[in-house]
């Protein structure tokens, strides 16, 4: 018989179902199979099938149910469980936002893994880092690694140093829209959860639909920023860690230069919408509002378009592979 | 006292029980890389947990980024000597 403690992590993924908006099925890909969803969730298959029967969506294949990557994602955030792999994951990347702004700007120097997918070397690529872009510094130069004029590149090792700073931004405009979104963050008139690939792309539509993720958010402000006159882009690339992930924000260019805004980090400092002890440091919102923070490392991609892409499809992919970075120790 | 082959032994113990297929746990060497050696990123991440529930300690943004082998990872456990419930 189940532990009480086993019966309430099924309770709490149940629970889950109800708090997001499940991947709409014009848009939705199943293709994750029961057993990595039981994985994904630390659950058992049983429990999946329990969470099919409660309105988990599924595609029934001669593999059995297969279900849609990004829902099983947004099951594990927000569950409040503390122990599927989506909540580990956010929870530790965004530890940093406890500490104090000295260890989030100024200069940190990080080695960075970028593993995709090993079945077939030639069937993924990604688009690499952004050396020129404010803030990054690559320490390692050598030729086979990612070079600047490379659209895409296969899995790689980049040594960069990221220097962290704030910036005032003046612009009333930009401050307005910023505020805009983040009261619809905050109030769940948008509910910030995992959003799949195809539907990221259609940003506009998304957030019509009330959901969003980092993506979606920064495509939205990036757009409106520009209606209201001014030059914009959204951004993407990784926000570092032993298990890094995507991220994206979004830059306004004003006194000759592009200054961040990370709005969704201000929505979310803590890395989920929960009460777990994991407040952020009293200054990490705040200066989310013109931050350009030294573990968040962009990558060549036009207003925050995919990373990946699948050569033998040519459709773009969420990043599938594994991004890890450590701190840099020794000279390149 | 504990000798560096305890926390190498903590360590690989602390790897077991993050692993989806424990024994693979076995196969890796003292020094090869965590990812080299095909752990996934929730592997990886339940390992850190691991640590934290073993030490009875949060452990600092920097330890958690470097630990990245099992002998980091054994190194990460003799910095917190002494401390925590240590229940592998």
């Amino acid at each position: 018989m189940p532990s009480e403690s086993y019966r309430g992590h099924l309770a709490q993924l149940t629970a889950a179902l109800s708090r997001f908006i499940m991947t709409p099925p014009t848009w939705a890909s199943y293709r994750s199979t029961t057993q990595a969803a039981a994985t994904l969730l630390r659950c058992t298959p049983a429990d999946i099938a329990q969470l099919v029967r409660q309105g988990l969506p599924c595609a029934q294949s001669a593999q059995g149910p297969l279900f849609e990557y990004f829902d099983l994602m947004n099951v594990g955030r927000f569950s409040q469980s503390g122990v599927t792999t989506p909540e580990m994951v956010a929870l530790t990347l965004m530890r940093f936002s406890r500490k104090s702004p000295s260890t989030w700007l100024g200069d940190k120097e990080w080695q960075v893994k970028v593993r995709l997918p090993g079945d077939d070397p030639d069937r993924y690529r990604i688009r690499p880092p952004d050396f020129e872009a404010p803030g990054v510094t690559r320490l390692d130069q050598h030729a086979d690694r990612p070079g600047q004029a490379e659209a895409h590149t296969g899995s790689y090792t980049a040594e960069v140093r990221l220097t962290g700073a704030h910036d005032t931004i003046h612009l009333p405009a930009a401050r307005e829209i910023y505020r805009e979104l983040l009261a619809d963050l905050h109030s769940g008139k948008v509910g910030y959860q995992a959003v799949c690939e195809p539907l990221r792309a259609e940003h506009t539509l998304a957030w019509d639909l009330g959901m969003a993720d980092c993506m979606v958010t920064n495509r939205v402000f990036a757009d409106r920023l520009r209606s209201a006159g001014l030059r914009a882009r959204a951004r993407r690339g990784f926000i570092l860690g032993l298990v890094g992930s995507e991220h994206a924000w979004c830059e306004v260019h004003e006194d000759g230069r592009w200054k961040s805004m990370d709005v969704t980090f201000a929505a979310r400092p803590a890395g989920l919408a929960v009460s777990r002890p994991v407040p952020a440091h009293d200054e990490f919102v705040t200066r989310c509002f013109g931050a350009r923070f030294n573990r968040i490392l962009p990558c060549l991609s036009h207003d925050a378009q995919s990373l990946m892409y699948d050569t033998t499809t040519q459709q773009p992919l969420p990043m599938i592979g594994i991004v890890s970075a450590t701190e840099r120790t020794q000279p390149a | 006292m504990s000798t560096e082959y305890d926390y190498l032994l903590t360590a690989r113990q602390l790897l077991k029980n993050s692993l989806d297929l424990p024994e693979l746990a076995d196969q890796i060497d003292d020094h090869e890389q965590f990812l080299d050696a095909g752990v996934n990123s929730g592997e990886i991440i339940r390992l850190v947990y691991q640590c934290e529930k073993y030490l009875g300690t949060e452990l600092e943004d920097g330890e958690i980024v470097n630990a990245t082998s099992l002998s980091m990872v054994a190194a990460v456990l003799r910095t917190h000597a002494g401390e925590g419930p240590h229940v592998a």
